[in-house]
């Protein structure tokens, strides 16, 4: 039973004309991307419209009629405003499309229906980078643009006998053809500074990454999250890892378990406010390539001289950019290591203060003894830090659970936290005792790529600590993490994430198959770097760079235009040439030896006619030149065997090419 | 390399060529028309030798022969047979008509009413014939060689091409050449040579050498001409309609039937360029009044072989 059902399946397979297979594997390959943004309710009936689709080509099924088809297409648009409120929208836009494609398979017949299906299925191939411009993602949507083309082709020779792989050569060959054509247009077409069109932007959209808040546990499930957050390459000499804290949001109002960034809300309520601090020392030259986060801030190195284009910096000196960073945005900025935040005016907002009522009494009372014991403010923040540093404390990835009161449980009973517990705690001493603090969230660190000159910083770098402000010397750094003591700390890799220098004393040489492991790891980022770098990164300052390398100095749009048609032309052309000078001859390496021995006859005013055979061509063509009789027969009966006979003579084509070769008339 | 086919069937040619003289070609022909499971149209006028060469045909491959004269008062039964009741059983017998046997000469077909004529084309067609209900197979192989008087001749029903395009290949013998016709009028009695011709074929061996036609291969390169030869006779303006797909599989087994007797076990296109003629000639019709078949033919030959 089940085996003839088998038989039956395996008939209709064979019966389904071949370019709509095509066609249905690079449309459902083309939606699989989206599968992870779409929502459940249009990725199910975009599943089972293809379904439908192949049920149809297998003759299992019949297509809708069309009340049916306009119930469907309603259906959609319900479906589609039920998930996102709207039909505008990258999102809402994508899902539209998405759907409406797949109903368009509903009432596929006419070749003009083919033809706008695979179309939009390309156009969904557009759609997949708005959402992914990866490396790996282009080699993808490369195979499903060869499947598509390979559909299109096959769509285009109805009842053609070509086999299956000759089709995908010749879809090949095409894609093949339009690559200089594709580097051409990516290399001199004009870049607009900024999106060349402003898409709505969605709310809501997840990313990965810091947030603006902060409780515990938020950053120490970053730890283990080796995704890039940002690279960044320097001009001259890579300063110290340890003092990399590369400065992110300051969250500064606390209700006891959560800290936030209440800036959100003020955001561009006030003018933007220049820096204020005192520069010491040498100045650090960078360019950071920031993945995209989905959200507005930009990270630099503690402290930024400037700003990057397009965004303004915070009263807690956060650098905010006038849109999230949706793709991959890329700034060169200059900072200073060594700083001194101007010290004049006490901070007039007393959120630096703030203390949830009635949370961590002990800590309040603990403050209270401390600052009571202090000369200073800076006396006092020492000898908070060798309170931490004196007392058990324990650095770990898994915390217990703090329930109640999350500051007074960590510092008197669990001792063990992660560096949001540290900095937490700390800001809440320094509040209790009347220091103005916030908690400054970014990343530490960073690992140098040696394969490639730039520094890569992941999500695991992520990093909490604090800010103080004392009398006459401003906000300072303080960063509580750091003064445990190594033997303190649970995991040996946590070691190289709080003080590398440590690592470097403590370090033991890892086994090969770790070390090779980096290594691959480490080409591969260099690899997506370049990719960032180079195609992703390639706005208006690297064209011209990159066109001015080429000696094309100062070119302006229009000669950029000019140029870019200049060399479409050419690069047609050629390929224009290449086709007519090929047209006569099938693409058949037999047939083409064989032309090659009809030419030289030629040349020696014997040639050919259409429709003469082989043989005859060869018998009327000896009487004129008898002292050929033995290559030419030898030729013919060759070719003969190759091109009309069941089974090839070994080495034949070889043979024959070198036949034609030696032949000389 | 030759094959043994190759070898019997070139000492049958050779034979047959002893009874008609000076026509290698057109044996060559009708018996590659035969391998190719396909029937046999003679136009000629009177006298030049259809009937000798059907004769010796079927004597040298050891064929049952029978010949129908086709009249005008010819009744189908005349040519399936009859039942036919018998006094002693008191029942009907059939009797066989003389198509019932392996080879068939039908002389001047279109002598006959388009009645006599569709009853043998039936036959022909489906390899059985139908009587009084029954319906009777043939003997196998089944060859029919018909002759025709060209058309222009009185009182004549000429064949429409619906029932042309039954026959795989057309041939005229024509008068023998100078050489032929000195041997011919100085040598024997071609009736008593015939007697003499001892079979060289079994039906066994034929049913085997006409498996072997199919075997014959005909690559891609091959078949892309074929079609080029078909979708040319279906575009172009000069033809009143294209050659059918059953022209299309006469021309290919005949191209397969010429090829092994060449000794080939592959056709080539000078196989379909020769059986081309002789294939499509009966089967084309000119788009102009007064067009002549013969040129259409050339055309197709001008096309060229991809």
């Amino acid at each position: 039973m089940i085996e003839r059902l088998q038989q039956a399946l395996a008939w209709r397979w064979r019966q389904v004309e071949r370019a709509q297979l095509w066609l249905l594997a690079g449309l459902t390959l083309a939606l699989l991307p989206h599968i992870g943004r779409l929502p459940w309710l249009l990725i199910l009936p975009a599943a089972l419209l293809l379904g439908w689709r192949l049920g149809f080509e297998l003759k299992l099924a019949r297509l809708p009629p069309r009340v049916l088809r306009w119930l469907l297409v309603g259906l959609a648009l319900a479906a589609t405003w039920a998930s996102y409120r709207t039909l505008f929208g990258q999102q809402a836009g994508v899902a539209l499309l998405v759907i409406m494609l797949c109903l368009k398979l509903m009432e596929m017949d006419k070749p003009r229906d083919v033809a706008i299906v695979i179309g939009l299925s390309y156009f969904v191939v557009i759609t997949v980078f708005l959402f992914d411009q990866s490396l790996l993602m282009g080699g993808y949507m490369l195979l499903v643009v060869t499947l598509l083309t390979t559909a299109l082709t096959a769509f285009s020779r109805p009842g053609a006998t070509l086999p299956e792989r000759a089709n995908l050569r010749l879809s090949a060959t095409l894609l093949a053809q339009a690559a200089p054509l594709a580097l051409l247009l990516f290399v001199l077409f004009p870049r607009i500074p900024g999106p060349l069109w402003h898409l709505p932007s969605d709310a809501g959209r997840a990313g990965t990454g810091l947030s603006e808040t902060m409780s515990p546990g938020n950053i120490s499930r970053l730890s283990d999250n080796d995704a890039v957050a940002f690279r960044v390459r320097f001009a001259g000499e890579t300063p110290p890892q340890d003092r990399l804290y590369w400065r992110g949001l300051a969250l500064t109002s606390f209700d006891g378990r959560t800290w936030r960034n209440p800036n959100e809300a003020r955001r561009g309520l006030g003018a933007p406010r220049s820096f204020d601090y005192t520069a010491i020392g040498e100045s650090v030259h960078y360019t950071l390539t920031l993945e995209p986060h989905q959200r507005r801030w930009l990270f630099a190195l503690d402290m930024p001289a400037s700003v990057p284009p397009g965004s303004t910096v915070s009263a807690d000196v956060e650098i905010i950019a006038d849109n999230s960073v949706k793709t991959l945005r890329q700034y060169s900025l200059q900072s200073y290591l060594d700083y001194r935040l101007d010290a004049g005016l006490a901070p007039s907002n007393f959120a630096y203060l703030r203390l949830p009522p009635g949370m961590a009494p002990r800590a309040r009372i603990l403050a209270q003894q401390l600052r009571a014991e202090s000369r200073d403010d800076a006396d006092y923040v020492q000898r908070v830090l060798d309170f931490i540093r004196q007392q058990p404390f324990y650095y770990t990835r898994q915390p217990p659970l703090l329930l109640d009161d999350p500051v007074d449980e960590f510092l008197f009973d669990s001792r063990q936290g992660f560096c949001e517990h540290y900095a937490s705690a700390f800001t809440v001493l320094m509040r209790a005792a009347g220091l103005p603090a916030r908690v400054m969230t970014g990343y530490l660190g960073g690992e140098d790529n040696p394969l490639g000159d730039y520094f890569i910083v992941r999500q695991s770098d992520a990093h909490a600590w604090s800010e103080v402000w004392l009398r006459g010397r401003g906000w300072v750094r303080v960063d509580p993490t750091a003064v445990i003591p190594p033997e303190r700390v649970e995991n040996r890799d946590d070691l190289e994430r709080i003080a590398p220098a440590y690592a470097a004393r403590t370090g033991e040489a890892p086994d090969w198959a770790k070390r090779l492991w980096r290594n691959v790891d480490y080409g591969w980022d260099r690899v997506n770097n370049t990719w960032n770098q180079w195609i992703i990164g390639y706005d208006e300052g690297t064209q011209t760079a990159f066109l001015g390398r080429l000696g094309l100095e100062n070119v302006d749009w229009q000669r950029m235009v000019s140029l870019l048609f200049i060399g479409l032309g050419l690069v047609v052309a050629v390929i224009a040439l290449q086709l007519f000078r090929r047209r006569p001859v099938r693409r058949d390496v037999v047939a083409e030896a064989y032309a090659r021995f009809c030419r030289k006859l030629a040349r020696r005013g014997l040639p050919r006619k259409p429709a003469e055979g082989a043989q005859d061509y060869s018998m009327r063509i000896i009487p004129s030149r008898p002292e050929l009789a033995a290559q030419i027969q030898h030729i013919t009966l060759l070719y003969q065997r190759l091109r009309y006979a069941r089974s090839m003579p070994r080495d034949g084509l070889r043979h024959l090419q070198q036949a034609v070769r030696r032949f000389r008339p | 390399m030759k094959s043994h086919a190759y070898k019997t069937l070139d000492a049958l040619v050779a034979a047959a060529g002893r009874i008609v003289l000076g026509k290698e070609n057109e044996i060559r022909l009708a018996l590659a028309c035969l391998l190719a499971r396909g029937h046999l149209l003679i136009e000629d006028l009177p006298g030049v030798g259809k009937t000798t060469l059907a004769h010796t045909l079927a004597q040298v491959l050891g064929l049952q022969y029978q010949r129908i004269q086709f009249t005008s008062d010819l009744l189908p039964a005349d040519i399936l047979g009859v039942a036919v009741f018998e006094q002693d059983s008191g029942r009907f017998r059939f009797q066989p008509g003389p198509i019932f046997a392996q080879l068939i000469l039908a002389d001047e077909v279109n002598r006959a009413t388009p009645k006599a004529q569709s009853a043998l084309l039936e036959a022909m067609e489906e390899q059985q014939v139908s009587v009084e209900g029954e319906t009777r197979p043939l003997p196998e192989p089944f060859f029919v060689i018909a002759t025709q008087n060209p058309a222009s001749q009185i009182g004549t029903f000429p064949l429409p091409e619906s029932q042309l395009d039954r026959f795989t290949m057309r041939i005229s013998l024509g008068y023998p050449d100078l050489h032929a016709e000195r041997e011919l009028l100085g040598g024997r009695n071609r009736r008593e040579l015939l007697h003499e011709l001892s079979p060289m074929l079994d039906g066994t061996q034929l049913q085997a050498l006409q498996t072997e036609v199919g075997r014959v291969h005909a690559a891609d390169a091959l078949l892309d001409y074929l079609q080029a030869l078909l979708v040319f006779s279906r575009q172009s303006p000069h033809f009143a309609h294209g050659l059918s797909p059953r022209a299309g599989l006469s021309l290919l087994h005949s191209a397969r039937a010429w090829a092994l007797m060449a000794g080939r076990d592959h056709v080539l296109p000078e196989d379909l360029q020769t059986v081309l003629p002789h294939v499509v000639g009966h089967r084309l019709q000119a788009a102009e009044a007064g067009g002549d078949a013969q040129r259409l033919v050339a055309l197709l030959q001008a096309v060229p072989i991809p």
